[in-house]
């Protein structure tokens, strides 16, 4: 009989939920505990069926040969196929003479062992990984303040986060007039070390002024010297920048 | 598990096996299978199509890469491909919550916004496969589907939903595990 309490941490793990070291620990246990993995597996099961409660949305026709082609010529990890997770005492040895059976009992209690210790180290890295992250959490993210390039945005702001390390960022803008019939505001990276701005994507304008949209530029941004830039382009972005540029910051 | 449900993994299973020795039909058999449902579930994890299309790229590469490392034994074929990709999902929404923590603190010391109203999607028809776990889901009373749905498709973690909902967390490990149970109990049922 599993309790609530184990219940509860297997509802976290299986979500995600539990913090590196708490998963870990987690993981210990579930190694020693056929049952808590049984139980840990069937939750896990009726979890994932929760992605078919999402209502549909069409797939874009282009992604298939994407992400064929991404993985295409790349070697699979040479893991053994199937790997099963190291198997639990059986019930007797029948016909095998017992010192050999003491024999492998001795083994086996050294793997054990040796294991467990394996896995209090790797829990313990874990921790130690996750502190370090913890501690450089804000040490990549930018903050760029854009200024406006001409009167009719000089009402206007814009700021840019960006993660360089995820490559990820959040644009936002208020006071801002709609673009005009037939044209966006688009986002830009200029980075020194790439030949020309880089797209990261057109930034829609709610009928208040506002907008805030998340984005990832369409290469990857290699300086941390980088700039944004605001332009206003034809509806849906262009490939490179063509109209006027109304924002532009570090 | 209805037999159908049963050749169906079957086949998924021997389409990882083949994708795991590097047979690059296998694997494109397993997106055509599997894509159409991880993209309508990324779409609504990240709230963004864009970003769905990445993670669910991210995330096949990932199931090429480690398809050697699936155990039938644990989990179905795509509970598994599932699990690949809610990961890179809650990856993305846990740096996104941190770049929008910073936006926040940036916009208080640079500038005066007004609040914006997020974008809520529509309801859609929805797939056959989806029938099961929707009546399932209307069978689990609504603080615990609420929680549930929080948690697995916001990617928040209990403490996160128990601040969001301002509801001690003991209850909202309470909702969760009651509301999988739950799930699992009329999941089972139906098959």
């Amino acid at each position: 009989m599993i309790d609530e309490t184990k219940q509860d941490l297997a509802a976290e793990y299986v979500l995600g939920s539990l913090d590196v070291r708490d998963a870990g620990a987690f993981e210990a246990e579930l190694q020693a505990d056929a049952e808590l993995r049984a139980f840990v597996d069937e939750l896990r099961e009726s979890t994932a069926a929760l992605a078919h409660a999402a209502p549909p949305v069409p797939l874009p026709p282009a992604l298939r040969e994407k992400v064929l082609a991404s993985v295409r010529g790349e070697a699979v990890a040479a893991t053994a196929p199937f790997a099963r997770p190291q198997p639990q005492a059986s019930a007797g040895f029948g016909f095998m003479p017992w010192a050999i059976a003491a024999g492998l009992a001795i083994t086996a209690a050294a793997l054990w062992m040796e294991r467990t210790q394996l896995q209090k180290e790797l829990i313990s890295a874990r921790g130690e990984a996750l502190e370090l992250r913890n501690r450089d959490e804000f040490a990549q993210i930018k903050i760029a303040t854009l200024t406006a390039q001409n009167d009719a945005f000089a009402k206007g702001s814009a700021i840019v986060v960006w993660d360089a390390e995820k490559q990820q960022g959040v644009v936002k803008l208020a006071g801002i007039p709609r673009p005009p019939e037939g044209k966006d505001y688009q986002l830009w990276v200029l980075d020194p070390k790439s030949p020309a701005p880089v797209s990261a994507g057109v930034v829609p304008i709610g009928t208040d002024g506002l907008a805030r949209v998340s984005f990832t530029p369409e290469q990857k941004i290699r300086s941390a010297d980088n700039k944004f830039a605001i332009s206003v382009e034809r509806t849906g972005g262009a490939p490179a920048p063509a109209g006027p540029i109304v924002f532009v910051g570090n | 598990m209805t037999s159908s449900k049963e050749e169906d993994r079957q086949i998924e299973v021997q389409l990882l096996t083949r994708t795991a020795a590097g047979d690059e039909s296998a694997f494109a058999a397993l997106y055509d299978r599997f894509a159409p449902g991880l993209f309508s579930m990324m779409v609504k994890m990240m709230r963004d199509e864009k970003e769905a299309e990445d993670v669910l790229q991210e995330g096949f590469s990932q199931i090429w890469r480690r398809a050697a490392s699936y155990d039938p034994e644990r989990s179905s074929p795509f509970t598994w491909a599932v699990m690949i990709l809610r990961n890179k999902a809650i990856d993305r929404l846990r740096v996104r919550q941190r770049i929008e923590r910073t936006l926040e603190k940036a916009t208080v010391e640079f500038a005066h916004f007004p609040e914006s109203d997020d974008a809520s999607s529509g309801e859609a028809e929805r797939r056959d496969e989806g029938a099961q776990v929707r009546t399932a889901l209307a069978q689990i009373p609504e603080e615990q589907k609420q929680a549930v749905e929080l948690a697995f498709f916001g990617g928040l973690t209990h403490e996160q939903i128990a601040e969001q909902l301002t509801t001690p967390l003991g209850t909202i490990k309470a909702r969760i595990r009651r509301g999988l149970l739950k799930l699992r109990e009329v999941l089972k049922e139906a098959a």
